[in-house]
């Protein structure tokens, strides 16, 4: 077999930090609202029970103390999760996909299609209520590999799907 | 050599030693599930009472070891129509099928009791996403050998016939010289905080069911409160050799008789004294190659050798073989089936920036001491200043990591330095990444830093703290490189969670 090796000119390589990321649904920020609010009352109500029933605690500097670090805590978690959803964005090149989250740390992941392995489309109770999937992309890799990307509506998550092992196929590769 | 005493496709039993060793393992797990139980028993006041906790200890561990009966009973394994048929159980049946083209790894180990019986485990990896193990728990030596070979060699087209093997070139095999380098330069400290962590740990326990008098022991060691210095001198020196010994005695068994060849398939790899294991490394499982050394090794040129391969947590562990490089010349003849070394004078290296350190001392040294200061000088006073130590300690390493990284490129493969005292070297080929990531912390966005996350189906590559440019070109010309190369060549499996490397 005849090996050709051509030289690679790097300034015409494609750029990934060129592309138009499309962002998640305005809708999934309300999911994710919802999942901070049901968290908060969560542990804001194992809290008050622990208080409740170990007398111990029965200290009024005790429970203002964990009163308090609820409160940042939870007004916390709110700001960063409106900040990173600003972030939530994705885009779908020839070969690859690529998607960024994370205001704290800003992180653009992207998986090449000839390697994923499977993928698949999943939507809790919540988004359901919104329309909403999130598409899971599974490689080989080791952890933190795997892709996956909340907020889209379902039949874009499903398109997305089909449009990937569309590709996996033509690639005319592995099935199980 | 294609003589074949067994014909492989009549069912087969283990040999009548898997009995014993499947007793024996019973033995062992309910020995560990009920240790402080029957300890408890053993020096309570005798009685005659049966009590119903009695009972049931002596019910279960029957049932269990009635059940270890019934699987050697029930076992059975052969090939049919090019697959690997083990059958099994009696309540529950399971069949389990794999096709002899899929079985990339046969690794034949033997423990000491089997070494006693002549007998040997057979174990099979396979490149298919199946999670569970398929083994032969204890089967004849040679037997064994003569499956290994039947299996590696037969081919499918061929029906059942043997092609003949594939001569075996041997490339390594370490002398007892090798082996003294490697207990004298071993990591003493780690032996003996081992050593240390067991011993304390063994008193605790023993302390709470005997009531151990141990103050005459305590008393010998403070004892030496008269001469510090003379106790701190006398400590060391034990210690020293205390861990040159069991330093010792750990590369022994694990090194004795170390001896890689190259087949075909793969590397074979044959070690241990008592627990012997000869193994299979596929070449293409390989997803990259390190090899590291700690700070006495590094001066005596003196590496241990991973290959990181593919595959589930299990396979992984079965495969994890440190391979110890005595000479210079090995890695070059251990990286030829993967990729060769880079001609690093020739490429400029990238290095870390140095904001990195800083970074690294704020969030991992100043930050969690700051946190530990107030508590620690509440509880201990003016001893939490040892806390400064673990900054001083995270501040050297830091320096020191961002001193030493490097990284080239080339066409075809990465290659990376790193460490703080000892140091680390690996070689990845661009066609064995999976997925890539680059992320940016605030604190990176405002120096335009980035650190570049190279997924493979080994465990995962991390360039930190590079320049962000330098980080988007890596990613680039990464995801070029891949797109452009082959689709996976095996069915990987798709679900893998190896432990991430630093």
């Amino acid at each position: 077999m005849e090996f050709s090796n051509p030289a690679i000119d790097l300034a015409l390589l494609p750029k990934a930090e060129e592309i138009t990321l499309k962002p998640v649904e305005r809708s999934y920020l309300n999911v994710l609202r919802l999942e901070w609010l049901i968290t908060a009352i969560v542990v804001l109500v194992v809290g008050g029970l622990l208080v409740f029933f170990i007398k111990r605690l029965h200290q009024p500097f005790i429970i203002g103390l964990a009163a308090g670090v609820w409160l940042l805590i939870t007004i916390f978690s709110y700001w960063v999760m409106n900040r990173s959803f600003k972030r939530k964005a994705y885009a779908i090149r020839d070969k690859d996909v690529l998607y960024q989250t994370g205001w704290i740390v800003r992180r653009l992941q992207i998986c090449p299609f000839n390697r994923i392995q499977h993928c698949s489309v999943h939507s809790g109770p919540l988004e359901r209520q919104f329309g909403l999937a999130a598409l899971s992309l599974f490689t080989a890799g080791s952890e933190g590999s795997d892709m996956k990307i909340p907020g889209l509506t379902e039949e874009s998550a499903a398109s997305i799907r089909e449009f990937i092992m569309q590709k996996i196929r033509t690639d005319e590769q592995v099935t199980n | 050599m294609n003589r074949l005493q067994t014909d492989w496709s009549v069912p087969q039993r283990q040999a009548p030693a898997a009995l014993f060793i499947l007793l024996y393992k019973t033995v062992l797990r309910i020995l560990k599930i009920f240790w402080p139980f029957l300890l408890f028993y053993f020096f309570k006041n005798q009685t005659n009472e049966f009590d119903r906790f009695e009972f049931i200890i002596i019910a279960l561990s029957v049932i269990s070891l009635l059940g270890s009966v019934v699987e050697f009973i029930y076992f059975r394994f052969f090939i049919s129509q090019n697959d690997l048929i083990i059958k099994s159980g009696f309540f529950t049946k399971k069949t389990i099928n794999l096709p002899l083209d899929k079985i990339q790894g046969v690794h034949i180990e033997q423990t000491w009791l089997h070494s006693l019986f002549n007998v040997a485990r057979v174990s099979f990896d396979s490149a298919g996403s199946e999670k569970v193990e398929v083994k032969i728990d204890a089967i004849n030596k040679a037997e064994a050998e003569d499956f290994k070979r039947f299996i590696l060699h037969a081919r499918p087209e061929a029906g059942m016939a043997v092609a003949a093997p594939e001569p075996e070139k041997p490339i390594v095999h370490l002398n007892s010289k090798d082996l003294f380098k490697l207990s004298i330069s071993a990591n003493h400290l780690e032996a003996f905080l081992l050593m240390l962590a067991f011993f304390l740990s063994a008193i605790d326990q023993l302390k709470d069911i005997f009531n151990l008098e141990y103050n005459r022991f305590v008393n010998w060691v403070y004892g030496f409160n008269n001469s510090p210095a003379a106790a701190l001198l006398a400590g060391a020196i034990a210690a020293l050799m205390v861990s040159v010994v069991i330093s010792t005695v750990r590369v022994i068994f694990r090194y004795f008789d170390f001896r890689i060849s190259t087949s075909a398939k793969g590397f074979l790899i044959h070690s241990g004294l008592i627990n012997i294991q000869e193994k299979l490394v596929p070449f293409n499982k390989i997803q990259y190659i390190s090899w590291k050394a700690n700070w006495i090794r590094e001066r005596m040129r003196l590496y241990l050798l991973h290959f990181h391969a593919i595959g589930s947590q299990e396979i992984n562990d079965k495969l994890r073989v440190k391979v110890p490089v005595t000479r210079d010349n090995m890695i070059p003849v251990l990286l030829e089936h993967y990729h060769p070394l880079l001609p690093k004078e020739t490429i400029t290296p990238l290095r870390i920036h140095p904001a990195y350190i800083i970074r690294k001392i704020l969030v991992t040294g100043l930050l969690p001491v700051a946190l530990l200061a107030i508590p620690g000088f509440y509880f201990f006073q003016w001893a939490a200043f040892w806390l400064a130590g673990w900054l001083i300690l995270i501040s050297i390493s830091s320096i020191l990591f961002q001193r030493k990284f490097r990284l080239w490129t080339d066409e075809r493969a990465l290659q990376i330095r790193r460490g703080f005292l000892g140091m680390e070297e690996l070689i990845l080929r661009w066609d064995k990444i999976q997925s890539v990531s680059l992320q940016q912390s605030i604190y990176q966005e405002g120096k335009e830093l980035a650190t570049v996350n190279l997924f493979t189906a080994g465990g995962t590559v991390s360039i930190p703290y590079i320049r962000l440019n330098d980080a988007r070109e890596i990613v680039n010309y990464a995801m070029y490189k891949v797109s452009s190369s082959l689709h996976v060549q095996q069915n990987l499996p798709g679900f893998t969670h190896l432990t991430a490397i630093e």
